[in-house]
């Protein structure tokens, strides 16, 4: 188990326009200066986790992404095909998505271990599974994990990237937890079983869970509506906890399943199920209620 | 203790034996890539697996992999239902591969129609590579510039050792593109000639192709004198192109990976460097050392070899450097003639025998971000 100190929220859902970032960069008092949209996001959230904390310069940067910086690739593309020019020198070093993890390094003041990871089915839990293992081992002592997902205007083209459907709506978000092997200060525990389960082992998890009669469960948007469903009839003992109503659908969604449920409440338990190629994973955070 | 059981690499060298050689005669050169700048067909010197045209598809990269892992197999003796609970780590610069080929055709939205609705990213290599394995588990895919494999081995190893997986297959993987190349021209951080990597008159890196391969275990499932000792990684945020050229943020990854193994600095064999032949890369990896060591232990580039190549060259370098000494020497860095007036130790000029020991693996690249770690061979 690892402990949560803070998490930092960006979720809009943007409808027709790309959201200009401009003034919130400002407001925090970062640079917009050779950076872009997906790195603005990426920066914008971190701070939120940030904010308020007295980092330790090696505190190690974690990011996630469904497709990284998709904009400025197309950008490049575009450049090289349409227009037959060279990518501008800023375009080329922003396509290595781990540019936007140097500038949130930078606009933190962080010089520790800095990580750009994908995954094809869990992103965020495998992101998560290698922050809680760092940390179970001592490799790091703090760790900023995120996960961000950019809004394409072209979102034809976003949603085959992503494989969802023609009418999906979709937002975008940057959304970052604080993690520590350090209880004191921290708002919840964090807890990952690495493996991935199988129907009966996901069974026997929240069979286990019952005992804990203030579980909620969140459902990653890839579970179907009916499995959700067949769960929730089958624990009653549980309440279902829809963040879906404040966010359109972005592939590091559950980050900001988390982190909504986190800043909203003041106790709790919740298991987050997400699920994948016949097999499911299970993040549990529960909030440590505050001193009074 | 993470045992290295063994690793395969494709690469311009070719196979094994070829690579010895080379390796072992200091003799390589690249061949040739063509690009289009401002409208010029601009021919560069460019490191190739094949001469072959070849426009990245999925199905090819996924054809490499394959290919390395089957000749990692053969070497080993080993197939895949040997390895149970085995992860996959895979490192590369590009992992927007899956999203080239629809975007390039996307930049004609006419077509948009007739493209797949299937999902794309970074993990999908690692995820197909898995499947045609028939395994699951725990895979990731790192881009961190041209440290990803190497990031992706030491988080490896950090897998292994918090018992979360058995084994692990790490990747490195780096096929060129246009992009690529046109980047770095613009950048204009390419020779047109040779690489010489600590060279007072290098000028510039040449990029090259890897594709390759180690397995890594918590159990010694074939008798292998190679371990991995441990190591770090830290981003610098001096420049998003590179590590301050004061070699401070060098200096300090490298003590890092030192205080993480519990070596001292006399300790180490040999230094396998990041060696780009960029100018600034170059010193600041040499000011980085002599503020590290006493007496720089012998150290030598890979890049005039393969190339840089890029994400691929954490794994497909650590391969090498692991070919030579089992062969028993380290190689010379080619294309050495003369350091600069500030630096005094000159890299690994001649073949030197070198049976055993250990070795720090350095590697430095955009984002800020350095990597070093070391590994041992005991006789």
């Amino acid at each position: 188990m690892i402990y949560i100190h803070a998490i930092g929220i960006h979720n809009t859902v943007p409808g027709e326009k790309l959201p200009d970032l401009t003034g919130e960069l400002k407001s925090i008092g970062a640079s917009n200066r050779r950076s872009d949209h997906f790195i603005q996001l990426a920066v914008i959230g971190a701070h939120k986790a940030a904010e308020g904390h007295k980092l330790w310069e090696q505190t190690a940067v974690y990011m996630t992404s469904g497709q990284g910086n998709t904009a400025v690739f197309n950008r490049v593309c575009e450049a090289l095909r349409i227009q037959k020019n060279l990518p501008k020198p800023v375009d080329f070093i922003n396509l290595l998505s781990n540019s936007a993890g140097f500038y949130v390094a930078a606009h933190l003041g962080l010089h520790g271990k800095n990580l750009f990871l994908s995954h094809h089915h869990f992103p965020v839990q495998m992101t998560l599974l290698t922050a809680q293992n760092d940390i179970t081992l001592g490799r790091q002592k703090a760790i900023l994990a995120g996960g961000v997902d950019e809004w394409l205007p072209r979102q034809d083209l976003a949603r085959k990237l992503s494989g969802v459907s023609e009418t999906t709506a979709l937002g975008e978000g940057s959304n970052w937890l604080l993690l520590s092997s350090q209880q004191e200060g921290a708002i919840a525990t964090f807890e990952l079983t690495g493996k991935w389960l199988k129907e009966d082992e996901l069974q026997k998890l929240l069979t286990a869970e019952v005992k804990n009669n203030q579980s909620s469960i969140a459902f990653a948007r890839r579970v179907p509506a009916a499995k959700a469903a067949g769960i929730m009839s089958q624990y009653p003992e549980f309440k279902r906890y829809n963040y879906e109503e404040s966010c359109a659908y972005y592939e590091t969604l559950s980050f900001y399943a988390l982190n909504s449920f986190l800043g909203g409440n003041k106790k709790g338990r919740l298991l987050h199920i997400d699920a994948s190629a016949g097999y499911y994973m299970v993040m549990v955070v529960e909030i440590i209620p505050a001193k009074i | 203790m993470i045992t290295i059981i063994g690793g395969e690499l494709l690469s311009a060298l070719g196979g094994a034996p070829r690579r010895i050689e080379a390796l072992g005669a200091g003799k390589a050169g690249p061949g040739r890539l063509d690009t289009v700048v401002g409208g010029d067909k601009i021919s560069y010197p460019y490191y190739r697996l094949d001469t072959k045209p070849r426009p990245i598809k999925a199905a090819m990269i996924d054809a490499y992999l394959d290919e390395v892992l089957e000749a990692l197999w053969r070497q080993l003796a080993l197939k895949p239902t040997d390895l149970r609970n085995c992860g996959i780590f895979l490192g590369s610069s590009s992992i927007d591969y899956s999203q080239a080929a629809i975007l390039e055709q996307a930049v004609n939205k006419g077509s948009i129609k007739n493209i797949k609705r299937r999902r794309a990213g970074g993990g999908c290599y690692a995820e197909r590579l898995m499947k045609r394995l028939s395994w699951t588990g725990p895979s990731l895919t790192y881009n961190t510039a041209c440290t990803s494999s190497a990031n992706a081995l030491m988080d490896a190893a950090a897998m292994l050792e918090g018992g979360l997986i058995d084994h692990a297959l790490v990747f490195g993987l780096e096929i060129s593109s246009a992009m690529t190349l046109q980047g770095f021209v613009v950048l204009q951080l390419l020779s047109r000639e040779k690489v010489r990597p600590f060279d007072a008159k290098r000028s510039g890196m040449i990029l090259g192709e890897a594709v390759s391969v180690v397995l890594l275990s918590r159990t010694d499932i074939r008798a292998s004198a190679w371990h991995y000792l441990g190591g770090s990684s830290n981003c610098e945020t001096f420049t998003v192109t590179g590590p301050n050229p004061d070699g401070s943020g060098i200096a300090r990854v490298m003590r890092d990976a030192l205080a993480d193994t519990g070596l001292q600095p006399h300790e180490l064999t040999a230094v396998k460097a990041h060696g780009t032949a960029g100018e600034s890369m170059d010193s600041a990896e040499l000011r980085g050392m002599e503020q590290v060591f006493e007496t720089i232990p012998p150290y030598f580039s890979l890049k005039p070899y393969i190339g840089h190549t890029l994400g691929g060259c954490g794994v497909a370098e650590l391969v090498l450097t692991m070919e030579c000494v089992e062969a028993g020497f380290i190689p010379p860095t080619i294309n050495f003639n003369h350091l600069e007036s500030e630096f005094s130790q000159p890299p690994v000029k001649e073949r030197r025998p070198m049976t055993a020991g250990r070795f720090m693996l350095n590697y430095f690249g955009f984002g800020g971000n350095n990597t070093s770690f070391i590994i041992e061979k005991v006789l």
